[in-house]
């Protein structure tokens, strides 16, 4: 009987084998491929200088405007020279902005997130991987991808303090990685203002395109 | 020409576990990083590099099992590869469920079924795939016994 079943199992491995090679070899082609494909290299590290470098100190008494910070980031020289640093404003509650009394995080629409983003009352996490953050995100978002390395973990957390207002999106209201994120960000790491923004990426380019729409009109 | 269909709970069982496995396979491929940061979300104590081979390769693993056991080619070998991943996802989807990790299973896409949050929420949690998944390595046990049963009865 034992010998049975070993000889129905080693007559098993090749096929078996033949399948795992065929799996490895459709999947590193299928997402070396695609744009939003899971690179098999190590050019996920390069993130590090995009996600949170410069390294920003948030007031003790307001919240820093990282939207114009990253703006002037990414248009070196565009600045007027003399120009100050955006002034910290006081924080005003907007109690529309109630965290919702679902189990888990506060979710926040997009069109509830915006304004907290335009006064720098919040911090915008982007969740995706750097590839799709690098290509395009919402502005002032910072990337701290779901599969952060140790390392970029310990510069978010010497950047923001665990307090910190933290939005954390990620594609849209099919990706989980935000919720994801968010549980780690919470149980592992110590902050303890976490919300997320369950529309994503797409919430936010919808809103905003039917925005533009409106406003050509 | 007649053309008969076995019907059987047998063949049932196979076609549901072969378009189980194809549609899990199609909703991560749709969406590779989604998946890659699913797996993420389970915390196992692997390294990077790993759980991104696991990434890239598993979807399509799926797929080739489930083509396969709907087309009874290499029935043995599809089954045997059904059993080792369902048994995976038990194993991950239990040690989350028990950290109380509030994380999606990734498993499924199930927006085409026009479920609302609520409803999303609960079938996509980690209890409800822990579940599943026991139910999916039971039915994948059956008709491995089933189908790989003959030449061990002759042995008998």
């Amino acid at each position: 009987m034992r010998e049975q079943l070993t000889t129905t199992i080693q007559g098993l491995v090749p096929t078996a084998g033949l399948m795992l090679a065929a799996s490895l070899l459709l999947g590193i082609a299928y997402n070396s491929s695609s744009p939003l494909g899971v690179r098999y290299t190590a050019s996920e590290t390069k993130r590090v200088s995009v996600n949170v470098s410069p390294p920003v100190t948030i007031p003790q008494t307001g919240y820093f405007n990282q939207t114009l910070s990253m703006a002037f980031e990414e248009l070196p020289g565009t600045m007027p020279a003399g120009a100050q640093p955006v002034v910290p404003v006081a924080p005003t509650v907007n109690p529309s902005l109630a965290p919702t009394a679902k189990p888990g995080f506060p979710e926040l629409t997009w069109a509830q997130v915006k304004p907290l983003v335009g006064t720098s009352k919040a911090i915008l996490v982007d969740a995706r991987l750097a590839s799709a953050y690098q290509a395009g995100h919402i502005p002032g978002a910072v990337s701290l991808p779901i599969n952060f390395t140790d390392a970029e973990m310990a510069a978010f957390k010497s950047t923001y303090k665990p307090d910190s207002p933290l939005i954390v999106y990620c594609g849209s209201a099919s990706c989980h990685m935000a919720h994801d994120l968010a549980q780690r960000l919470a149980s592992f790491h110590g902050f303890t203002n976490v919300k997320v923004m369950p529309g994503g990426y797409v919430e936010y380019r919808q809103a905003e395109s039917q925005t533009a729409a409106a406003g050509g009109k | 020409m007649k053309i008969t269909v076995d019907l059987s709970f047998k063949t049932i069982l196979r076609w549901a576990l072969g378009f189980l496995l194809i549609w899990a396979a199609l909703s991560k491929i749709a969406n590779p990083q989604e998946f890659y940061g699913n797996v993420l979300g389970y915390s196992l104590p692997l390294p990077h590099f790993f759980l991104r081979l696991v990434a890239v390769s598993l979807p399509w693993l799926e797929i080739l099992c489930g083509f396969m056991l709907l087309s009874k080619y290499r029935l043995e070998a599809a089954l045997a590869w059904t059993i080792v991943l369902c048994a995976i996802f038990v194993v991950a989807t239990g040690q989350a469920w028990a950290r109380g990790l509030e994380i999606s299973c990734g498993c499924f896409n199930l927006e085409l079924l026009g479920f609302g949050p609520a409803e999303m929420k609960f079938f996509q949690s980690v209890g409800f795939a822990f579940f599943r998944a026991i139910a999916l390595l039971a039915a994948a046990c059956y008709l491995f016994r089933d189908y790989v049963r003959p030449p061990l009865a002759i042995a008998k």
